[in-house]
């Protein structure tokens, strides 16, 4: 099943499509209704939270997501051996003969190393898209609960907590020995927003039950040296010291544009196999649309057939056949226009391309 | 009345002509009632028309206004039933063009894929919702969330890929037919609801 034909079927079962112009005429008096309440605005809860977008925020993080790949190519080359291995420890692997030991080097990333200890918990995914962001997703599979814990920079905390109070009242609350607010969404979903330091979290718990439950699960979240971390890390995790060699496996049988070295795929951040994916195969396409373009500028029909041929293949790209692998999203367009030689223009807002910096 | 009709207030206007629909879609599509749905268009655009003077120029208004809205939405999934004075004609016409809520969600393919969307989780679940029913590009999606499109990005493509495996290990396989099915339709289900009367 394709994306288009999965978007196409979920559009058919939207409920209640609107007729289109349907109630004109009782909009225009809500309209007028509303325009003639008082304002500014009124003292209440609904009138604070204003969700207003956070673009500088998320520039800064593409900015941050390239010096951590650049940090962990340079560590791939200086220290290429660091696992973190299991019982807690970082161990350094390297050959015998070689002196001195090299230390044992931690991502420089703000991860706050948090755990679940709850029992039939286990962990789903993590995705740190960058050294001060990131998420980690616990699930109890049995009943369906879900637990998210991600991890920002504080200067999104504000508009975040005004955010919040849109959706409930804050209660006070206490998450590793420090204060923060809990927010109740309602039908077994909460949400705390808990400051430290430089980053704050928000832990998002769904169909968790009543208070007292999440309030349980809560209490059984645990920070843990990042060693801890790591070693507790399933094998549907990428550890940054084993991106490089997932990336090399992610690349096999993928062709590159001449002059884009395989260590530019490599990560220094912990992400699920699912996200590592993504990434590689995300850079992998635009890396190819990008050739193209400039190929098709100065009607370059050997560059250009070099891009189709190679974009073409990449449904059979390991990653992207295997059923739980990435799609790069909304590439299907662009890869019949490079089959045909035509534009290829927004290729790079579109796949998110500009993202990758 | 008022006197004076400030720059502000011409934008305001403009949002809300741009997108009573979108707004009124989204409604629809997650609340319950009618009645909670006219409710909730009415909390959107007060809380948006309250916060006019921090409204993003250009198009992100549009996305700021989904920001609002989902917020909005959580305010309103919280069961505080507030019944507005506002939008009264709104509600009653809802009623008249669309007398029964939502009535393919009494076929079964409706409900079982509704139910499989259902387990995604509710991060990836809302950008699904917003990428298909809203129409919005990852892009948008970030600014309105508040993410980075990155972000936006790898929970569109996760949410998918897991609708695709939900879809596929359905124990009936009623949706294998979907690929050959008429073009735009899952059968049996009606593209759009036909108002009772012309367009007002």
């Amino acid at each position: 099943m394709k994306d288009s034909e999965i978007d196409r079927l979920l559009g058919e079962v939207q409920p209640t499509p609107v007729p289109a112009g349907a109630l004109a005429e009782a909009g225009r008096e809500l309209l007028e209704e509303i325009m003639s309440v008082h304002s500014p605005a009124e003292p209440g809860r609904s009138d604070q939270a204003v969700p207003l977008p956070t673009r500088t925020w998320s520039l800064a993080r593409r900015r941050l997501a390239w010096v951590g790949v650049a940090a962990a190519v340079v560590a791939a080359v200086v220290v290429p051996t660091v696992v973190f291995g299991g019982g807690g420890a970082v161990v350094p692997v390297t050959p015998a003969t070689q002196a001195p030991t090299p230390t044992p080097q931690l991502p420089h990333t703000k991860n706050p190393y948090v755990l679940l200890d709850a029992p039939g918990w286990e962990i789903d995914h993590v995705n740190e898209s960058a050294e001060d962001n990131g998420e980690i997703s616990f699930q109890q599979p049995e009943t369906g609960q879900s637990l998210q814990v991600s991890w920002t920079t504080m200067d999104a905390y504000e508009s975040r907590y005004e955010d919040r109070l849109d959706v409930s009242d804050p209660e006070p609350i206490t998450l590793f020995g420090a204060n923060a607010d809990r927010f109740d969404y309602g039908k077994g979903e909460f949400e705390v927003l808990a400051p430290q330091s430089d980053i704050f979290l928000e832990v998002r718990g769904s169909s968790t039950g009543g208070r007292k439950n999440f309030a349980g699960l809560l209490e059984q979240l645990r920070q843990v040296p990042a060693e801890e971390w790591f070693a507790a890390m399933p094998d549907s995790v990428i550890t940054p010291d084993e991106n490089p060699s997932y990336t090399e496996e992610i690349l096999a049988g993928v062709p590159l544009p001449e002059g884009l070295p395989a260590s530019a795929f490599v990560s220094g951040f912990t992400n699920s196999r699912y996200h590592v994916e993504f990434g590689v195969i995300q850079r992998a396409t635009c890396a190819w649309l990008e050739n193209y373009e400039q190929a098709w500028e100065t009607d370059d029909e050997p560059a250009m057939a070099a891009a189709d041929q190679a974009l073409a293949g990449s449904p059979n790209w390991e990653a992207v056949r295997r059923e739980d692998g990435p799609d790069p999203i909304g590439a299907e367009q662009y890869v019949k226009a490079v089959s045909q030689r035509k534009s290829v223009d927004g290729y790079r807002s579109n796949l998110g391309c500009d993202d990758l910096g | 009345m008022r006197s004076v009709v400030t720059s502000a207030d011409d934008r305001f206007r403009r949002l809300y002509a741009d997108n009573f629909q979108a707004m009124l879609a989204y409604a629809l599509r997650r609340v319950g009632s009618l009645d909670d749905s006219a409710d909730l268009v009415a909390e959107i655009f007060l809380v948006a028309w309250r916060r006019r003077a921090e409204m993003p120029p250009g198009d992100e208004s549009r996305l700021w206004l989904f920001g609002v809205a989902r917020l909005t939405l959580a305010n309103h999934g919280r069961g505080e039933q507030r019944r507005h004075q506002l939008g009264e004609k709104l509600r009653l016409e809802l009623r008249e063009h669309l007398v029964t809520h939502d009535p393919t969600s009494e076929l079964l393919e409706v409900r079982a894929v509704r139910e499989l969307m259902a387990q995604l989780e509710p991060h990836d679940r809302e950008v699904l919702e917003l990428a298909v029913w809203e129409q919005l590009a990852p892009r948008e999606i970030a600014v309105a969330l508040g993410l980075s499109s990155q972000v936006v990005r790898a929970r569109l493509s996760r949410a998918r890929k897991r609708m695709r495996i939900l879809l596929e290990n359905h124990s009936s396989g009623m949706f294998y037919g979907h690929k050959s099915a008429k073009a735009g339709h899952v059968r049996g289900v009606p593209t759009m609801l036909e108002p009772k009367e012309g367009k007002s």
